[in-house]
């Protein structure tokens, strides 16, 4: 499979495929990310490395 | 909560993934043919199963498309390996709102550590997790 890339709509981040439905035609694409912050499993980081 | 436990307080008023997913999806492993396990699922009324280890963590998913594949091969030839999966605590309201933004039909929930809780079905994330409050 060639991996294509997208950008996450919330935060713009280069990712392989979306998070939620792993569709390469997704138009709504997520990170794990954001889509963990958005279902409130985890809290945004103030960095990218969580310091 | 992480494990699909029943919750108390008046936080667990909010209906949660692992409430609403159906917790007797069917389940196959990986060596088994998939005209078997398409039989079974259709004799029990579903369109999608899960495919689980000994220990029922998540290996991967065949939901329709995978299922009318052709039946001699083995799951592991047609499944959808390592699907999206979400926790049984994560919000049905939050749920139903990016299932239909996606157009996903159903998803799996799963505790931390990959078991199994159940498969959410989109229509049941909305009907519940859409109520007025």
């Amino acid at each position: 499979m060639i991996a294509l890339e997208v950008k996450c709509e919330k935060c713009g981040r280069e990712i392989d495929v979306c998070d939620m439905c792993e569709d390469p035609a997704c138009k709504h694409v997520v990170c794990h990310g954001c889509l963990s912050v958005a279902l409130d499993e985890r809290k945004p980081q103030p960095h990218e490395h969580g310091g | 909560m992480a494990a699909g436990l029943p919750t108390e307080g008046t936080n667990s008023l909010h209906p949660r993934a692992g409430d609403a997913a159906r917790k007797d999806v069917p389940v196959c492993s990986l060596t088994e043919r998939l005209g078997d396990v398409r039989e079974r699922v259709k004799a029990e009324g579903w369109d999608a199963a899960l495919v689980v280890d000994g220990e029922r963590v998540v290996l991967g998913l065949l939901r329709s498309k995978e299922l009318a594949k052709d039946p001699d091969q083995r799951i592991e030839q047609v499944m959808r390996p390592g699907p999206s999966t979400f926790r049984p605590y994560v919000s049905l309201h939050e749920m139903a709102h990016f299932m239909e933004e996606h157009d996903l039909e159903s998803s799996p929930v799963t505790t931390s550590d990959g078991k199994l809780v159940g498969l959410l079905y989109r229509t049941d994330a909305v009907r519940l997790g859409m109520q007025p409050k």
